[in-house]
């Protein structure tokens, strides 16, 4: 069996590449859309002033008040934040990585269900790895888009709900629930996970605007976060998890230098390495100082958050940000490099969803007198769209991000609605189909009843055939199933088709054997499957003639041959040679090399 | 209206609650937790190697694991032959024809031909075999359509040509009987039909473990959870009894398991492990006729040990192998009823089995044996002199590994 694709494969790099300018080519598009509709209301809006000159003078729009600061401190920074992840997203290795070396290594040690919820997931993206890449790419950076162009009112507040229901997604498929159910939580490492701090500030930009009109949302926000804290003090003092030990007893690492060093073994610039090292030697040598100051540092900013007095909470604050700053370096490693690192892990989010609460306590927006009666009612949006630029450019805009989101949305939900895999695995596995035009060599062989089969006996019928070890112990059973897949995914059309495998393994050629094969793979109870043997000699000239090659193997090895299917077309044509290595043997490249079996078979 | 001071108060007592869990929570931590390995229960299943030998008419056969042994995938079994009237080994592995990383199992008998089945491995659940009747020179194949279960008894053949199989393990154990040649098998028994018999019931049937043929009957071993029993089960009219095997009183308390069964020119021979307070003692029993059995003394292994292999000794009785935990190795062979286990000089490191050749007279330490040694890609033929005192090399044999070929 070969082994899995690398995750750069040209072949998807390619195919994700030019999903990625394909669909850049519509959000130009939109783009374009945005900048004309935007010229059009500038039109209308330089007409209207006009004529209100001769007319006399408009009545002016009723001003809008400024946005609350700590609601855009969170809608600008994690706007940024979604900007920068979506174009982390476009890394090359994302396509095949992603699964591999993010999404799976951060269920490890995480129970059943936890893994059942993240293989949903992977199939989705294991499947369609292009598309979900992509897909990803523009969702993220369409919502980034969104939380910066919209600063007020409901298209604003959308905005916040899309990041939190896309962050929730993100952390829950993609970080396992941030690790939260798996043994050896740390805040260190960056738990309950970066996302869940987007999806916060999401559910905080989708607040109305009178929630930031007094200081009450910023206690709750910092009291949220002074009780996250202690309770990750406690975690982080809890003993025999393996943080107030810098090495284990055989000597070997703790549990802090051990992920310092698995991070700091990422492709990055030495300079950013060699501080993790240092940090990493220092832990190994101060193992308990440094546990106990993370503790008591984490305990005390929590305790001042947890007072929401602004003067102690500053303290706290400046305290935070520089504790989350040293971990992002010194621990965290920044956390996006390496090729698949898909955010700047959860420091960074951390801190900012800080400094929002406390700007939110410490400067609330100004409520409105609840004396005062405007005077002009607040204008319908078509009205404001042609009266206000700055509100037109707004709306414009959040119609573009939108758009954008769904350039990604669109593809992501097909795919996730599609059960096959995408053929493209299988033309990086194994190549594409090569185009044959002549004659299929003869055969006449025993069925694994014991009926005699020819080539010529099938005329009329499209043959899908193969070479098969009946006591294989890799390979053969998957392209069997690759086979039965096919069969499947045909449906009615398959009546038509007949799927053949011939004996591979010069000893065992006995009907019985290629029984318990099909028993084995459950085919025994599939019409159109039809399994050949027949004398060693029947056998090798039929390999010749295919040029499958069937030798054995010393040492206990299996018969070694072979990985190949054709294509026969009803008039005994060969059409299509397809190279039926199974690779990985995953259930994504299983399914692709079915539909790229199914798709030959409809062509011949 | 809440005044400065009662702010200050609420701070305080904030402070003092959060210190408090603080405190109690590393206080809590470190009180000393009660081990979970102190309380687990020993482990009443015993593994059971397969690396072993046997005498069929044209020879000595033997198998053993050679590869990289920590890994399954590149564990390959290997299947050695000693032609009768020669002492050079060959591998005859070739003739299997397919991945051996789940194991091979043999099984002959007078006049019938050597079986070597192969277990299930990877992707492949059932048990292809093939068998010689003229000392490998050809070979033909047959199939079981299940995996044969992993005991070196779970194949066996009779004088007649009867072949029964072991398939699958613990209580979803099948008994099979050939029907036609060896590719058709018809199911004798199951672990759970025999559990629900008055003798299986006496037994605690929880697993079967090996099969053998005696004057015709069906002969099936099985892992008993009832205490100081064994269970060793015969069919006779088509009803299972269990075979009156009594054992010494210090194994009254030990639970019991049949490791293999096999054919002798007199009756079976049975080797039973006994598992009690984490240790094995291993026990041979032979049927007398007349539906008696006789043990031998116990052989006690010694504490953190393991068995490597055991196997008939070449007449009637049966040799045991084990390695200590620093990787010394034993040799104890027990003659038959009545007879006491004899140490054999200490086999060299990475010995995998041993095989007996047909004795020049009735003393086990005239008869000569090989130990055969596997290490990497080499087995090395190590045969122990006629003084019984020392082995000395004899042969090695390079294996042509290809690692990775099962991956």
């Amino acid at each position: 069996m070969g082994k899995g694709l690398t995750t750069g494969d040209s072949i998807v790099v390619s195919a994700f590449h030019t999903a990625l300018l394909h669909q850049g080519l519509i959000v130009l598009l939109l783009l374009a859309a945005a900048g004309v509709s935007l010229n059009v209301l500038h039109s209308i809006q330089l007409r209207r002033a006009s004529d209100g000159a001769g007319a006399g003078t408009p009545p002016p729009l009723p001003a809008q008040p400024p946005e609350p600061a700590g609601r855009r401190i969170a809608r600008i920074s994690f706007g940024l934040l979604w900007l920068f992840d979506g174009l982390l997203q476009g890394q090359s290795s994302m396509p095949l990585g992603m699964i591999s070396q993010v999404i799976k290594p951060s269920a490890d040690g995480s129970p059943s269900w936890v893994h059942d919820v993240v293989d949903a997931g992977a199939t989705i993206w294991n499947y369609h790895p292009v598309q979900a890449a992509a897909a990803t790419v523009w969702i993220q950076v369409g919502i980034g888009l969104w939380l910066l162009v919209a600063r007020r009112g409901a298209w604003s507040r959308l905005g916040g709900l899309a990041g939190l229901g896309w962050g929730l997604l993100v952390w829950s498929f993609g970080e396992s629930f941030g690790g939260i159910f798996a043994p050896g939580l740390t805040w260190l490492f960056g738990a309950p996970g970066g996302v869940i701090f987007y999806c916060a500030a999401g559910l905080l930009v989708a607040l109305p605007s009178r929630s930031w009109a007094t200081p009450r949302l910023g206690r709750i926000v910092l009291r949220a976060m002074g009780t996250f804290f202690v309770g990750m003090a406690v975690l982080q003092a809890w003993p025999g998890r393996g943080f107030w030990n810098g090495t284990t007893r055989s000597g070997g690492s703790g549990s802090l230098p051990a992920m310092v060093q698995s991070m700091a073994q990422s492709p990055q610039p030495h300079v950013f390495s060699s501080w993790a090292a240092s940090f990493e030697s220092f832990d190994a040598a101060h193992g308990w100082g440094v546990n106990l100051f993370v503790v008591i540092a984490l305990a005390a900013i929590g305790i001042t958050f947890l007072t929401a007095r602004p003067r102690l909470t500053r303290i706290g604050l400046a305290a935070a940000v520089v504790l989350c700053l040293a971990d992002w370096v010194l621990i965290e490693d920044f956390g996006f490099f390496g090729g698949v690192g898909t955010d700047p892990n959860s420091m960074i989010p951390l801190a900012l969803l800080c400094i929002a609460g406390y700007v939110a306590l410490a400067r609330p927006a100004l409520a409105p007198d609840p004396g005062v009666v405007p005077i002009v009612a607040e204008p319908a949006w078509g009205e404001r769209l042609v009266a206000s630029p700055g509100y037109a450019f707004q709306l414009v805009a959040a119609l573009v991000a939108i758009g954008v989101v769904l350039v990604g949305g669109i593809p992501m939900a097909l795919a996730a609605a599609n059960p096959n895999a995408d053929p493209i695995l299988a033309t990086a596995t194994d190549g594409a189909p090569t185009p044959l035009h002549n004659s299929a060599p003869a055969f006449s062989l025993v069925n694994q009843n014991g009926r005699p089969v020819s080539l010529s006996s099938l005329r009329g019928k499209t043959v899908a055939l193969t070479f098969l070890d009946p006591v294989c112990t890799s390979d053969c059973p998957v392209i069997a199933q690759e086979f039965h897949e096919a069969d499947t995914l045909l449906g009615s059309a398959a009546k038509g088709v007949e799927f053949i495998a011939i004996d591979a393994n010069p000893r065992y050629t006995s009907p019985d054997d290629l029984v318990a094969f099909d028993q084995q793979e459950g085919l025994n109870h599939v019409s159109n499957w039809l399994y050949l043997t027949g004398s060693k000699a029947q056998l090798q000239g039929i390999w010749d003639a295919y040029g499958i090659l069937v030798e054995y193997a010393a040492g206990g090895a299996m018969i070694a041959h072979g990985d190949t299917a054709y294509v026969i077309n009803p008039q005994g044509d060969l059409r299509d040679e397809l190279d039926a290595d199974p690779g990985g043997a995953t259930s994504a490249t299983k399914s692709s090399f079915a539909v790229t079996l199914a798709n030959a078979i409809t062509g011949a | 209206m809440i005044t400065a001071q009662a702010r200050q108060r609420r701070l305080v007592a904030l402070i003092g609650v959060v210190t408090v869990s603080l405190v109690t929570t590393v206080v809590l931590g470190f009180v000393p937790r009660r081990s979970v390995s102190a309380a687990a229960t020993p482990s009443v299943s015993i593994p059971t190697p397969l690396s072993t030998s046997l005498q069929s008419d044209a020879g000595t056969w033997a198998t053993v694991p050679m590869g990289h042994l920590g890994q399954p995938r590149n564990t390959f079994w290997q299947l050695f032959f000693r032609p009768t009237g020669t002492a050079t080994w060959s591998n005859e592995v070739e003739a299997t024809a397919t991945a051996t990383n789940g194991g091979l199992e043999l099984a002959a008998a007078p006049g019938q031909p050597l079986v070597a089945a192969v277990r299930p491995t990877n992707l492949l659940h059932f048990s292809p075999l093939v068998y010689t009747a003229d000392g490998g020179h050809s070979w033909s194949d047959g199939v079981v359509s299940k995996g044969l279960a992993s005991s070196p008894s779970a194949l066996s053949i009779s004088s007649g040509g009867h072949a029964l199989a072991l398939v699958d393990g613990g209580l979803s154990a099948e008994v099979l009987a050939s029907t036609r040649g060896l590719s058709t098998w018809k199911i004798l028994t199951t672990a759970r039909r025999l559990a629900s018999t008055a003798p299986g019931d006496a037994c605690g049937v929880r697993s079967l473990t090996a099969v053998a043929s005696l004057d015709g009957a069906v002969v099936v071993g099985a892992g008993c959870s009832r205490a100081g029993v064994a269970g060793i089960f015969e069919e006779q009219g088509g009803s299972w009894e269990r075979e009156p095997v009594a054992l010494a009183r210090p194994l009254h308390q030990g639970r019991v398991e049949v490791l293999s069964l096999q054919q002798t020119a007199t009756g079976i021979a049975a080797l039973l492990g006994v598992a009690r307070q984490g240790e094995t003692s291993l026990v041979a029993a032979w049927s007398t006729g007349g539906g008696g059995w006789s043990t031998s003394p116990v052989l006690a292994e010694a504490s953190g040990s393991r068995l490597v292999s055991f196997g008939p000794d070449g007449a009637e009785g049966v040799f045991a192998l084990t390695a200590t935990s620093s990787g010394a190795e034993h040799l104890a062979v027990v003659a038959g009823a009545g007879q006491p286990w004899r140490q054999i000089a200490p086999p060299p490191r990475q010995t995998e089995t041993v095989a007996f050749f047909p004795a020049a007279g009735p003393a086990i330490d005239a008869r000569p044996v090989d130990a055969l040694a596997a290490q990497g890609r080499t087995m090395t033929v190590w045969a122990l002199t006629p003084s019984g005192t020392r082995w000395v090399k004899a042969q090695v044999v390079h294996v042509n590994i290809d690692y990775g070929s099962s991956s």
